[in-house]
Order: structure tokens, then sequence, then C-alpha cells
């Protein structure tokens, strides 16, 4: 019992046991860093909010309030809140994409943009049109008869709902306003100054001058500049993304657990 | 500005927190960067070939820009059927985001030209035919603000802190039907919104940002795509109020122009009552920024839109009626949420007044009183105040529209989107085939107003079921401009249709013979001697006025059955009206004692919804008098075309998934379309 009374042994014992405790818990003190730089920070946020500049009070509850909210944060990270959250999850996963992306080169030079039009060229199709003049007629002896009439061939038209001119109609257009046998006729016939037909709708007998027939063509690149770039662009940056995760996916052994 | 639009009421949701009232800022396009802003043809007004219009708004006639196509001429006297859709939601929507919309206004405009689009289920939108006019609406009130609010990343997101929320539409969350976070992002974002703007959570200036930029952008995406003589677009919006009962009160207002506009739209949160909605646009017009207001929905608004008092509760005085009739000329007739011509009950001698009928209460399952609710009821009381010497309240014309919330129009039965996304994005959330049998049973517990037991199974039960695969604008105008299509507005020279791309021609004059039918220049002649749909025909002695009805039809669609004209006139205060058949397919008769043609057997052939292929017309056509004409008795007019029976959007679902159609709802429908009235005014001659 002698030892029990020893000073020199409660002096290691303690030491011991603090050594062994701090060790454990709290060495080193987590530290929370408040300098210029973070008054700054949460003075331009709230300025920006309330539209004055803070005082030196003010400063200094809303640098007290940052510091109660870094301790909440750094509490939950002790409990790994942050792991199961699926906005932080989500957000982690953006802000690396961005910078997957940024690694990327994103701005194009023109040379590149053009290849990537021109090995592209089935999204910038403009369908096949056509542009007609019709004029509609009781019945097809009316209409043959119209064609020898010279300047006045409109006043022997019958009125129609639809319009004499069509400008640029794509093969369904025609088909929804004059019916599919129409549209087929109509498609037969080659551009002409003179009127051709006649031709049969659901309507009724129609002649028929063809002004312009544009097959389906590829825009021209300097139309359509600001759309390419936008597709080049979102092309790249899933590219990029792609291209990262090919990268580092070695890093990774993906374990597949049977249930 | 309207001092009444100054002072709004007290009432205010926002009241609370100090309700700005603002003066009128305009948007300034050119500096929203929007530099592809098409520059306006010059307005060439010199000489107005059109018949008389019954507004005040002068007919300008617009020259077709050079580089369209150089054989065009320069516009169409006689004018051109043109069909759009004016009610369009997307992404921008408080509702339509809910429903997982993440389309844009500019997705929007894409697909009326002829793009595929995607539903928020993930399948594509395509439009069978483009449209030549399209015009975004999105809910004024908090415009682009739930987009924002489900972002976890932004400045609101972080104040709002509303849980359901949070990443509604990220990929993962874009499940068909409604979770609790969608019921939620539907039924109370804006409850809680307004209640977190009122605790000081959330500054309103906040709100206003957003929407001011929701709006430009808005702005900016109409001006993109608006290309004169080709594709029109319109800046407009939603205005969504309603009755302290839930009535359907909403309305879209579509300014003419792009070059001046308010800086954000007036909403239900500066005021619920439609009466200060009209004092801001007539302070608008006085500022040179020319609108209107179409009501729809009045179906659902439970004899609120057209009641016979004001919001007061007062009697409708001739301010009110003027007042009204400038600002709203026009109404829906027909859109996804039904038809809002007539009721069977309102109009029990139409045997096609049955035609999808919604009847509840919009955005409920409450019961809507018909009375106050349909067009033709309120053209009867409209006579009525003529008939007292007073102005008319309801003296409009017809436009249909479909009003999806997935900023694409679904006019095709066969090819139906629905119109709330994920929440009616599969045949078995519309109730068109049952539910999974595990589904059923829990619902039969749960839910069981909600759903109806058949042999096949449990089907869901509720709104979506009652709506319909419709509808379009029509208008004849002398080319594709904003200008001109927004002068076939106010002139009501519009007609509706319930999706297919029926044309209707409607005049009414005092000369016209069958040899004016036949005649080559038988417009020139209905222009010149007579009035156009959506016009005033005044007394020629005590000569009866004869009418020109003329349809064809959709060649994508069934062939037209019959066309009609429908009268309603008032003796001694008493409504009464007649629906007319004028002129039949098939070289059936019209029977002079029941106004009916002959049954011209059109069949539908459920197993495949195939349809005769042996009758119907593809063009109806004739002179048609009034054969009770009375010349001191006012009356209107109007001309409505029916197709042959087709088979209805639930029919077709059904069929592709191997169910026999539901037995409780029609199995077919017959489209149709129905033009602007001509009003007969006795002793104005």
């Amino acid at each position: 019992m002698k030892l029990l009374k020893s000073h020199v042994f409660w002096f290691v014992v303690l030491g011991i046991l603090i050594f062994v405790i701090d060790e454990q818990t709290s060495d080193p003190l987590d530290m929370i860093v408040v300098d210029a730089a973070l008054e700054r920070q949460v003075a331009a946020l709230w300025a920006s909010q309330i539209q004055r500049d803070p005082t030196e009070e003010e400063i200094e509850s809303l640098v007290d309030d940052w510091v109660a909210e870094e301790i909440w944060r750094r509490e939950s990270i002790r409990l790994s809140l942050d792991e199961e959250d699926e906005i932080i999850r989500r957000r982690m996963i953006q802000k690396m994409q961005f910078i997957a992306e940024q690694e990327a080169e994103l701005a194009p030079t023109e040379e590149e943009l053009r290849a990537y039009f021109e090995a592209n060229h089935e999204k910038y199709e403009v369908p096949a049109s056509i542009s007609f003049e019709q004029l509609q007629f009781q019945s097809r002896d009316a209409a043959t008869g119209a064609l020898s009439a010279g300047e006045s061939i409109a006043d022997l038209a019958q009125p129609s709902m639809q319009s004499r001119m069509n400008a640029r109609q794509s093969s369904l257009q025609v088909i929804s306003t004059f019916g599919p046998e129409f549209t087929r006729s109509l498609n037969s016939f080659d551009v002409a100054s003179n009127w051709q037909g006649p031709i049969q709708s659901a309507f009724g007998w129609h002649l028929v001058k063809v002004l312009e027939k544009n097959p389906s063509s590829v825009a021209p690149f300097l139309d359509i500049r600001a759309t390419v770039l936008g597709d080049y662009t979102y092309e790249s940056r899933l590219q990029a993304q792609a291209d990262f995760i090919e990268q580092v996916r070695p890093n990774y052994d993906i374990v597949r657990k049977e249930e | 500005m309207n001092p009444r639009a100054l002072t709004l009421s007290s009432a205010l949701l926002l009241a609370a927190c100090g309700s700005e009232t603002e003066t009128v800022q305009t948007v300034d396009v050119a500096d929203a960067d929007t530099s592809t802003v098409a520059e306006a043809p010059d307005n060439d007004a010199a000489s107005d070939p059109g018949p008389t219009g019954s507004s005040g708004i002068q007919q300008g006639l617009l020259t077709i820009p050079n580089d369209i196509f150089s054989a065009l001429p320069e516009k169409n006297a006689t004018r051109t059927a043109l069909f759009g859709d004016l009610h369009v939601h997307t992404t921008y929507s408080f509702d339509a985001f809910a429903f997982g919309t993440l389309a844009t206004p500019y997705d929007a405009y894409r697909y009326a030209l002829g793009d595929t689009i995607q539903h928020p289920a993930g399948f594509d939108m395509t439009l069978r035919v483009p449209l030549d006019f399209y015009a975004v609406t999105d809910h004024a009130m908090y415009l682009g603000v739930s987009r924002q609010a489900a972002d976890p990343s932004s400045e609101i997101a972080g104040i709002m802190k509303l849980d359901y929320m949070e990443n509604l539409n990220a990929p993962e969350n874009l499940i068909p039907g409604g979770s609790p976070q969608r019921t939620s992002a539907f039924g109370s974002f804006l409850r809680d919104t307004a209640g977190l703007i009122a605790d000081g959570t959330l500054s309103q200036d906040m709100v206003h940002d957003i929407t001011r930029d929701a709006w430009k952008d808005t702005v900016a995406a109409a001006e993109q795509y608006n290309k004169p003589g080709e594709f029109t677009t319109f800046v407009a919006y939603e205005y969504t109020t309603s009755s302290a009962d839930r009535g359907n009160l909403h309305r879209n207002v579509i300014f003419r122009d792009a070059d001046k506009l308010p800086a954000v739209p007036f909403s239900r949160m500066h005021s619920r009552n439609p009466e200060d909605l009209w004092d801001w646009m007539d302070g608008l017009r006085d500022e040179g920024i020319e609108s209107l207001a179409i009501p729809h929905n009045s179906n659902g608004s439970n004899g609120q839109m057209f009641k016979l008092v004001d919001w007061a509760g007062n009697p409708l005085d001739d301010d009110y009626s003027s007042q009204r009739i400038r600002n709203e000329p026009l109404i829906e007739i027909t859109q996804i949420k039904g038809t809002s011509e007539t009721h069977p009950l309102l109009s029990d001698n139409d045997e096609w007044a049955d035609f999808e009928i919604m009847p509840y209460r919009i955005a409920t399952t409450l019961y809507s009183e018909p009375s106050g609710s349909y067009a033709r009821e309120a053209l009867l009381n409209g006579l009525t105040f003529e008939d007292q010497g007073m102005e008319n309240p309801f003296e409009f014309g017809f436009v249909g529209a479909s009003d999806t919330h997935m900023a694409a129009i679904g006019d095709d039965e066969s090819n139906f989107y629905g119109k709330t996304g994920l929440r009616d994005a599969t045949p078995q959330l519309t109730g068109a085939v049952p539910l999974s049998a595990e589904e059923g049973e829990r619902r039969l517990e749960d839910t069981p107003n909600q759903v109806r037991e058949f042999d096949a199974g449990v089907y869901n039960t509720g709104s979506a079921i009652t709506w319909g695969a419709s509808g379009l604008a029509g208008v004849w105008a002398e080319e594709n401009t904003r200008e001109s299509i927004y002068n076939a507005f106010r002139r009501k020279e519009t007609f509706a249709t319930t999706g297919t791309r029926i044309k209707v021609r409607f005049f009414g004059g005092y000369g016209f013979t069958d040899s004016t039918l036949a005649a080559p220049d038988m417009l020139e002649t209905a222009y010149s001697e007579g009035v156009s749909m959506g016009s005033d025909l005044l007394p020629d002695g005590d000569r009866a006025p004869r009418f020109i009805a003329w349809a064809t039809q959709d060649a994508l669609s069934a062939p037209l059955q019959r066309l009609q004209i429908i009268k309603g006139w008032t003796v001694d205060g008493e409504p009464h009206e007649q629906v007319f058949d004028v002129a039949c397919s098939d070289g059936l008769a019209v029977d002079p004692q029941t106004h009916r043609c002959g049954d011209n057997g059109a069949q539908v052939n459920l197993e495949d919804c195939s349809i005769s292929t042996d009758v119907g017309a593809a063009e109806l056509k004739t002179v048609w008098v009034d054969p009770d004409f009375d010349p001191s008795v006012r009356a209107f007019y109007y001309a409505r075309v029916l197709e042959n029976p087709t088979c209805r959007w639930s029919t077709w679902d059904a069929l592709r998934e191997g169910y026999e159609p539901r037995p409780d709802f029609p199995t077919t429908i017959q489209e149709r379309a129905y033009t602007s009235p001509i009003w007969f005014r006795p002793g104005t001659g």
C-alpha cells in the first residue's frame, strides 16, 4: 500500500492516463481558423443580401455564426452524415464532372467545328420541300378545258378552301392538306412555268404550277453555326466525362456481391 | 396606369409583406440578349380590302418579306387558314414542373415547328404536321421559382428548404405516377412559398428577380423563333385566378408585339380579381402595349366565368361589359380539360352537346355547376343585355387550345400524350386500362372514390379519363405574321377545332346565292358583300340573312359528316336555341321538320379503330337561309362541323394494351370545329 501513497507513482499513473486519453480523443484539438479572409467573405455575403456593409459588431456576430456552423458541419462529418446523403453525393459528382470538363479543351477552333459539322450532317438536314400554286376545278373536264384559257385560267377555277400559293411545304404538310393521292401526283411533276395536271384530291381536280423543288439538304454551316457549337460543346463535355472515367476506373476494384 | 390597378386589393396574398405598387416597366428586348429579333415588316395599311371588322383595331396589312419566296403574292386578301396553339406550359410553370416537365419555351417552339422533344417519362413527342403559330403561356405566379427551388445548389433552395422540392426532377426521380413529393410540389408549393414570403423568410425581391428573369427568357424564346411569313410566336402568359369556391377564372394574356412589354406579368399574386387584370391591360394599352386575354375552362368555373354579377357581387353595368369585351374578345371553347361550348343540361335539344364533358372544377374532383360555365348560354345572356339596351359583356369569338403542361400539344387521338406529364403518363394512370391486380386491390381499399371496378379490373377514375385530345385555334389571316394573326383575333375571325385541321368559313349577308358558291371570285364577294365570322350583321329591311357555311376535312383524319348552324335568340327575355343541320354528306337531305341530316351510316371498328372508307365528305358547302327568321329578333349564329366518328384516345390506348375499351366512357367521338358567331342586330340598320 506504500505505493499508493507515493507521489511519484501517482505522477506516473496520471501522466500515462492523460497521455492515453489525449491520444485517443482530442489530440490535436480540432482547429477552426478565423482570419481576415473569412471576415471579408462573411461581410461580403451579408452586404449582398442587406445592401450595406456590416458594422464591426455585426461582423463579429457573423463570424460567431460561421464558427457555430462550421462546428455543426464537422460534427456531422464525424457522424459520417455526408456519406449517405443523396444531395451531397450529387453535388460532389457535379463538381467533379465540372472539373473533368474544364480539363477538356471546350472551345473548338473553327476547323474543329466545321469538321464536327461535316461528320454529323444528318443532324442538320432540312427536309425536302415543294412550292406550288394550285387551282381547283369541279371536274377533270373543267380542269382540262381551263388549260387552254391562258391568262384567264384562274377565272375558271372554283373557289378553294386551300391556299392557291403553298410555299416550301414538306410532303407531310401537303398530305395533311390535299391527301396522299394529290401529293404523289404533285411530286411527279418537274418545276415548270406552265400549269400542269389535272390531278385529283379529295376536294376535286386541280391544276398545279410547280415553282420550286428543294431536295432534302444540309443547312449551310454559317446559318446554323450557333446550333452546331451547342451540339459540339455538349458532346465534348460528355466525351470529357467519359474519358475521365475511363482514365480513373482502373484505380477501382469493383466487387459484385450476390445478395 | 389605371389607379385601380395600383391600389390593388388588400386581400392580396402578399399584402402582408407590403405588396409593391409597381409602375409599368418595360423590358427592352433588344437589350435582353436576343440578337435574333426579327425585324417586323412595315405596316402597309394604306389599302384595306378586308371586311368591316367589328373591333376598332385597324387591320394592318403586311408585305411578306422578300426572303421568304419571291413568287408569293404580297398578301392573300381573301385570307388563309392558319392553325396554332395559344395555351402551352413549360418547365417555368410551377405545376408543369411538378409534373416532371423540363422542356423550356425554346423546346416548345421547336416542337411546334416539327422537332421531336421528350415527354417527362422519357418517350418522344412529335407533331404529325407542324403548326403555324404557338404561344407559351406559363403561369405568371412564381414563374420559374419551382425550378430553382428544386435545385439544391441555388440560393433560393437554401432559403426555402422545401424538402419535397429537392431534386424533384433529377433523372432517377422521373417515374410515372404521383409520388408524395410530386403531390406536394403541385398542391403545397404555392401556399408554402406565399407563407415563406409572408413570414419574412423569403424576400419578395428574390422571387421577383427569378420571375423577371424567367419572363425575359420567355420573351427571348418567342423572339428567337418568330419568323414573319413562316412561323409566328406570341409573348404570352397565364393569369391563373379562381373564385373563393375554386371556380376556375383562368385567362391567357397574349401580347401583340414584343418590342415593349411589362417587366413582369400581372398575376394572382397582384390580384385575384380579373377586373384588376383588365385595368392593368388598359393601362398598358395607353402606353402602346396591346394585349388581349382569353378565358379558358369556363366549364370548370362552377358558374363563375359567365356569371351575371361582377367580382364584388354587383349586377354587370356598361362599364364592366365594355371593359371586359375590350380585353376579352375570344374564349377557349375546347381544350384537353373538356368542352366549354354547351352542356346537355343546358342544351337538351342538341344531340351533340354531350361531347368530352369534364364535370369537375379545375384541379379538383368537385362538381362544377353548368349554368354560368358554358359559352352558348353566355352568348344568349349577352343578347338579353342588349335587349335591355345595355352593353353585351359576352360578345366573344372562339378558339381551341391544348393547355399542355409538357410544352407539346398532343392533338392526335391515336397518340395522345395526356396533359400532366408523369401524373398521366401511362394508360393505367389515365384510366384507359385497368391497374395491375395488386394496385387495383390497394386502391379499392385506400381510395375507393377514385377507382371503378369492371370485369377487366380496377380502373383509375379521376379527371384524366374525362379529358379530350383537343384542340387547336384556327385563324383566317392575310399572312403568317404577328400582326396579321393578332388582327384576326381582334376581328374574331377565328375558329376552334378539337384537334384535327378542319377548315371552316362562315359569312353572313343578303345577296348570297348558290351561284355565289360556285363563282371563282366567291371569297371576294363574300368579304365585300357580307361579313365574316366574329362580326355584326346589320339588318337590310326585312330581308332574311343568308349564310355561306363551308368546311373541308383534315386529310389525315375522318371525312366530314354534317355541317350545322347554331342559332340563339331571345323573345321577351326568354332565351332560345336551335341546331340546324345545313349540309349533309353522301347526298343526304336535311329533314325540314327535324332539321337533321339522314344517317350516313359511318362506322368505327373497335377491333382496330378503322373507319368506314366509303361515306363522308371531303367538303361541305351551302348557302343557308334561316327558316324562322324574324327581323325584329336579336340573334347569333355560328357554324359547327362534325367529322364521321373515330376512336377516342382512351380506346386507342386500350387497344394498344390489349384491352376492350372501358364501358363507362364513350369509345368513339366526333371531332368538330366551331366558328366564331355572327350577331344579327335588329334596329341598328
